[in-house]
């Protein structure tokens, strides 16, 4: 077992500290640079797709459009996953409550729309309703947790 | 738990985001930890122990002892 963190050990001076500072500030800027370029990007994505794929015609194009919004979802996956690995142990726990949540939130809201189906009631974009109900309570969580202040 | 680790600190003039360098954990977690929100890993509380040159048990101390 580490008893004392890399840094520690070479942080012998001020000029350390602050420059170990200034960086953990700029990763935590970039971060947020490449999460807002992410949701613009996906946004976008979601627009060039509602009017140039037609989704609901019959040309099989609407397929590869439909796909489009993955582009910039998985960059947004890449940078949340990178930030993730720069959390630190009370970072993560905060973080983790409110996954935790929005996971829950997310997998019963679904099963009651399955529920409902079988009784025979076509709630049409149910799927966007997943998205909807486990996005804001993640959301929610995040910012009533503090968690939001950690990225 | 409760703990003396904002009165070591302040007795060194450490500033939190210092210590939270030396400790390489991020400022807002040393707060939790000097406010009793948050109790650190061991391993966590070995690196603070080693900071302020002090066993554990003397920085922390369980609730109601």
């Amino acid at each position: 077992m580490s008893l004392g963190s890399p840094h520690s050990e070479a942080m012998t001076n001020e000029t350390d500290i602050e420059e170990e500072a200034r960086s953990r500030g700029v990763q935590r800027r970039r971060s947020w640079i490449r999460l807002v370029i992410g949701v613009v990007a996906y946004a976008a994505a979601m627009i060039a797709v509602r009017v140039w794929g037609h989704l609901g015609g019959t040309d099989p194009s609407r397929f590869l459009w439909a796909f489009l919004p993955l582009i910039p979802a998985a960059w947004l996956v890449i940078n949340i996953t990178i930030r993730a690995r720069q959390l630190d142990e009370y970072q993560i726990k905060l973080v983790y409550r409110a996954l935790v949540v929005g996971f829950t939130v997310a997998i019963f809201t679904a099963a009651t729309l399955g529920m409902l189906g079988i009784s025979g009631l076509y709630l049409p974009y149910a799927g966007w309703i997943v998205v909807f109900a486990g996005g804001v309570s993640w959301g929610v969580t995040n910012i009533v947790t503090g968690a939001v202040r950690q990225f | 738990m409760e703990n003396i680790i904002r009165r070591e600190r302040e007795k060194r003039g450490w500033t939190q985001a210092v210590l939270a360098v030396r400790l390489g954990v991020s400022r807002q977690t040393v707060n939790a930890i000097e406010t009793g929100k948050y109790d650190p890993s061991l391993p966590l509380a070995f690196r603070i122990a080693r900071q302020f040159g002090q066993p554990i048990e003397e920085l922390f101390v369980p609730d109601g002892q």
